[in-house]
């Protein structure tokens, strides 16, 4: 199995190949449509881990290349962000920010993009920002089954004929233990594949 | 429509000292074509259970005046690059990978460009760029095969694992009282219940580290495998002591909003039994038989040795103690130098 790829299919993949193995829940006209729209807005990804918050807002942003991403660790510090002079942000972890410094982004910028466990609904009533929330909640054989292909086609050898497809079946099976955790359905399968 | 194909493979040069420095590209026309540049990069590839990294190592010219290859005829352009002194080597772990990829980009002349198709050799990647360039992907090892493994000598002290074995039969003896005697929901008494568990951890571990005292190990290499002495400062005895020592990878993975770090232990050794724990206990151990195993540290991947002595004290707990320890890679060369100037 191995030497038909380059590379485990189902390891982190690098930035520039988020482009080739999202299946996206949304279109980058609708997200730009509700930043232009809205003269001050946050848009929040929220959802449990491993639902494809990050990978999402990611592509997101490689779509607007113009507006900078935050991917925030413990310890992170606000002003970075609020110092940068765009506008609009895109804030991966949001998390790692205190409430006040919540409070504070949302008020400092017109647009945030975030992504979160947690609905941040009270931080942005009180910097008396529109809200609108994406949930990343949900799976299905068809979306499941385009991912897999997907990173399978990034990391196939070119020379290699082989051409591997997950059943329909065996999809559902997959659903069946993991539920929408896709990044424990890829971790499995990248378990299988190493 | 055109016919013309042009072949491209990249070879490197394998070599067994953690290094790669040199390499050649052939080429194959059907027809004579003028190249007007080739270049290429060095690339090195972490992918795994963390967010892939992809960086570009070195960029140098492999022509660097136009280049006719001739019809039917295997032109052949080596080439050599630097990677500084210590490349990280080449690895597949359980939940990490690193990797090379020499990539060569081929600009044809462009009178020439229109007479080609593209055609593919095994094993080699090739595609055409927007901008009617011509790129030619080989992935290859570096692996330090002609070193060995060397225990960087010393004396190293163990620590002992915390043992909660106490605090969940004193957890289970506090929860039997409570349910027992206090007939309501009384929040005093399920704090006064969790301090006690706290303080009686806190000084169990205490009491246990103190009983023990200073438990050390001295190494010292020895060819195939290294020498370990187990040093004490109390006299006591466990049931059932062994000792054994562990190669652990340990990956971070930072994808997402949440951060979880995988730990696998892809090496265990013989166990010893520690028999004459009473004095100081000598053993030797062979080094593990896979070379990329040397103590490791980047960004998000780890790889450590951790020796680990284990046995069960009269009270019936099961004690760990655990104690790190790095192993290098040296050439061999070295050692054999070394040994003369001995001589």
């Amino acid at each position: 199995m191995k030497e038909h790829y380059n590379f485990n299919p189902f390891a982190g993949v690098l930035d520039h190949e988020v482009n080739h193995t999202i299946v996206p829940r949304f279109s980058v006209a609708e997200i730009l449509s509700q930043i232009e729209n809205n003269s001050s807005i946050a848009i929040e990804f929220l959802g449990k881990q491993g639902r494809g918050k990050t990978t999402h807002l990611i592509w997101l942003q490689q779509q607007l290349q113009n507006y900078p991403i935050f991917h925030l660790e413990k310890g992170a510090k606000l002003s970075e962000i609020v110092q940068h002079n765009s506008n609009i942000v895109f804030v991966d972890s949001i998390h790692h920010l205190s409430f006040k410094e919540r409070i504070q982004l949302f008020k400092s910028k017109k647009a945030v993009i975030y992504t979160t466990h947690y609905t941040r609904k009270v931080s942005c009533l009180l910097a008396q920002k529109p809200m609108k929330t994406i949930r990343f909640k949900g799976i299905d054989t068809k979306t499941l089954g385009k991912i897999i292909q997907n990173r399978l086609l990034l990391a196939q050898n070119e020379t290699s004929m082989q051409q591997t497809t997950f059943s329909e079946s065996e999809l559902k099976k997959i659903i069946q233990k993991y539920g929408d955790n896709y990044r424990g359905i890829i971790n499995k399968l990248y378990e299988n594949y190493q | 429509m055109s016919s013309s194909t042009l072949q491209a493979e990249v070879f490197i040069n394998q070599t067994n000292d953690g290094r790669a420095s040199s390499g050649y590209l052939e080429l194959v026309s059907s027809e004579d074509i003028l190249i007007d540049a080739i270049l290429a990069d060095i690339h090195f590839e972490a992918r795994g259970r963390i967010r892939g990294e992809k960086k570009t190592l070195t960029t140098f010219p492999i022509i660097v005046e136009p280049t006719l290859v001739k019809a039917h005829k295997e032109t052949m352009l080596p080439f050599t690059f630097v990677l500084g002194d210590n490349p990280i080597q080449s690895y597949q772990g359980r939940n990490v990978s690193f990797s090379y990829t020499c990539e060569v980009t081929i600009q044809v002349h462009e009178d020439d460009f229109s007479k080609l198709g593209l055609s593919l050799l095994s094993s080699v990647k090739s595609f055409m760029t927007a901008d009617r360039r011509l790129r030619t992907l080989k992935q290859f090892e570096i692996k330090d095969t002609d070193s060995s493994f060397k225990v960087r000598e010393g004396m190293y002290d163990f620590s002992l694992k915390k043992n909660y074995g106490i605090s969940v039969v004193l957890a289970f003896l506090l929860f039997l009282l409570y349910v027992l005697f206090v007939p309501e929901m009384n929040v005093a008494y399920l704090v006064l219940g969790i301090v006690v568990l706290i303080i009686t951890t806190i000084t169990t571990q205490g009491l246990m580290e103190s009983s023990l005292g200073k438990i050390a190990m001295k190494l010292e290499h020895e060819g195939e495998n290294f020498h370990c002495t187990i040093t004490k400062t109390k006299k006591f005895t466990l049931k059932e002591p062994e000792l054994f020592y562990e190669v652990i990878e340990k990956v971070t993975d930072r994808r997402g909003t949440k951060t979880s770090t995988s730990t696998e232990t892809v090496y265990t050794s013989e166990r010893k039994a520690l028999t004459n724990f009473r004095k100081n206990a000598e053993f030797s151990f062979p080094y593990v038989n896979n070379p990329d195993l040397a103590t490791m540290e980047l960004d998000d991947v780890a790889i450590f040795w951790r020796m680990t002595i284990t046995g069960t004290t009269s009270l019936g707990l099961k004690l760990k103690l655990t104690s790190e320890f790095p192993v290098v890679k040296e050439s061999k060369f070295v050692d054999d130098k070394e040994a003369l100037v001995t001589l």
